[in-house]
């Protein structure tokens, strides 16, 4: 079944957040189940909404998750149960 | 003449009135924090499953203040000032409470059923609210029309929390087979006062048990 764009986005911040708030994109690609032209965009529509930015660990590049995106996750969380309870 | 009005307006035994008012209330409450629990998701998503579901919650909230407002006046007017118009107050106000719950009844049922053929949608309204409006005795067939409708829906979250396995969706379930029970009481209200008693019970332990569930999933994924 195809996953809605919240899905994809619930995924994506999911998988930073179980990595400790920090995500080497290979990694991101893996967990996140998508090509990596589609994963670009989506990374792209977080940065610009604040909710993860570029972050260094041993010189190489990865993303982190930032308060913003926390908060988002968690608001996201109690969604998901939400709809869940509800059958939605 | 005031005997008759009493007959109308007043519901279940006398110790009760007041206190299906403020059931009432309550239950209107709980329907508006689901409301603004689901409209939360719906501005977070805006899929329109959760705009109908919103939009369903809200009119209940209406309906059951229609109701709670309905009883307290009409048992006001009857003690401290009775009026001819008293007839008129309740049934109107019953009215109102009636249409928006049965509207509210038959969204939930659509988003449970993930009905989307608009064509079908009308056709439920068209069959539904005339068979109401145009029925000899509205409480009857409104508590009828209900009973069926919700329980459609509680078999659906009967199936999701099959799906599911979690008590938050187990709550759910048992809080809308306990809201299809309160129908099946209410229409029994014309053999016993005590089963408008049990009704309003039923009803209200349904609504908090939904509190419940918000609740638990507040507290769960606290910030």
């Amino acid at each position: 079944m195809k996953r809605a764009k919240s899905d994809i986005v619930f995924d994506m911040l999911r998988a930073m957040e179980a990595k400790g708030g920090k995500i080497k994109p290979t990694h991101l690609l893996y967990k996140s189940n998508l090509s990596h032209q589609r994963m670009k965009l989506y990374v792209g529509e977080l940065k610009e909404k604040e909710l993860i930015k570029d972050s260094q660990t041993e010189g190489k590049l990865v993303y982190e998750l930032t308060d913003k995106g926390r908060w988002f996750l968690q608001n996201f969380k109690q969604m998901k149960a939400f709809t869940e309870a509800f059958g939605l | 003449m005031l005997y008759s009005m009493v007959s109308i307006a007043l519901q279940g035994p006398s110790w009760f009135f007041g206190v299906d008012a403020t059931l009432e209330a309550i239950v209107a409450v709980i329907a508006f924090l689901v409301t603004v629990a689901s409209l939360r998701v719906y501005r977070l998503t805006k899929e329109p499953k959760y705009g109908w579901f919103t939009a369903s919650f809200a009119l209940l909230t209406l309906s059951f203040l229609a109701r709670a407002l309905t009883n307290t006046i009409v048992e006001e007017l009857l003690f401290k000032c009775p009026t001819q118009y008293l007839p008129y107050v309740f049934y109107l106000g019953y009215l109102t409470h009636i249409i928006l719950a049965l509207v509210s009844f038959l969204m939930l049922f659509t988003v449970t059923q993930r009905i989307e053929n608009k064509s079908v949608i009308a056709l439920l309204y068209l069959i539904l609210i005339p068979s109401l409006v145009l029925s000899s005795s509205y409480f009857l067939s409104f508590y009828g029309l209900s009973f069926a409708i919700l329980l459609f829906i509680t078999l659906a979250y009967y199936q999701n929390y099959k799906k599911v396995r979690n008590s938050a969706s187990l709550l759910v379930f048992v809080a809308f087979l306990l809201l299809t029970l309160a129908q099946a009481f209410f229409l029994l209200e014309a053999v016993n006062d005590l089963w408008y008693v049990l009704a309003q019970g039923s009803q209200a332990l349904s609504f908090l048990l939904i509190l419940l569930v918000l609740l638990t999933i507040k507290l769960k994924f606290r910030k």
